[in-house]
């Protein structure tokens, strides 16, 4: 298992679209992907879990993946939330 | 596999709760079945357009029927039209609902009735400052 720290930085946060986004990312490699913030964790494959981060700007998010894709898993969902899920702001 | 899925709400309810979902996801629910009840409508229109609606998303693997509100004409109009077409219903029915039934709705009807209650009440929370 490898895991990552990430911080939430486009304006609206993890908002529904957004949170789309990171599911159809995490669904498309094969390893299980958690989402941590503090206490609660979350299945990254599950639009309401995801959801249920109710991460706002600012919050730390912490990524664990475990399977024979983690290293890229992980790199893309970093990459997808750094880069605000492409949005502009 | 895939469940057929039909909607049936007051009004356009459903409708909207479909658009936004489709926003929301990125991709289009047209297969999704949809029947507005109207108040001004009569009840065996309502049932026969339920039954329609059944019949033309179930491609063998179930239907499942999703409901605003348990008790009112658009949950009762579909109890009666279970009697014509073998299916479940789920009342209740929010975006939360609507969004994980569609994601999973590859999943048998047991097990994704089961997914559209744990996910609708997933979606209920209490927020404090």
């Amino acid at each position: 298992m490898i895991a990552g720290n990430v911080t939430i930085v486009n304006k609206l946060g993890l908002h529904a679209r957004a949170a789309s986004r990171l599911v159809n990312c995490a669904s498309g490699y094969a390893s299980e992907i958690r989402i941590v913030r503090g206490a609660r964790a979350v299945n990254a494959k599950s639009i309401m879990g995801v959801l249920t981060l109710a991460a706002a700007r600012g919050a730390e998010l912490v990524i664990e993946v475990e399977g024979a894709d983690q290293q890229q898993a992980l790199e893309a969902l970093t990459a997808l939330i750094e880069g605000r899920f492409g949005e502009d702001e | 596999m895939s469940v057929g899925i039909v909607i049936v709400t007051h009004g356009n309810t459903g409708a909207t709760l479909l658009e936004v979902a489709e926003f929301i996801l990125g991709e289009s629910m047209a297969e999704i079945g949809f029947v507005a009840f109207r108040q001004s409508g009569d009840q065996q229109t309502t049932i026969a357009e339920v039954r329609t609606a059944m019949a033309r998303a179930d491609s063998g693997d179930g239907v499942l029927v999703l409901t605003d509100l348990v008790g009112a004409s658009p949950s009762n109009a579909v109890v009666d039209a279970l009697e014509a077409h073998s299916g479940v219903m789920v009342t209740g029915l929010n975006l939360a609902m609507l969004m994980s039934v569609w994601n999973y709705r590859r999943q048998p009807l047991d097990l994704l009735a089961r997914k559209a209650v744990g996910s609708g009440r997933r979606g209920v929370r209490v927020f404090r400052e």
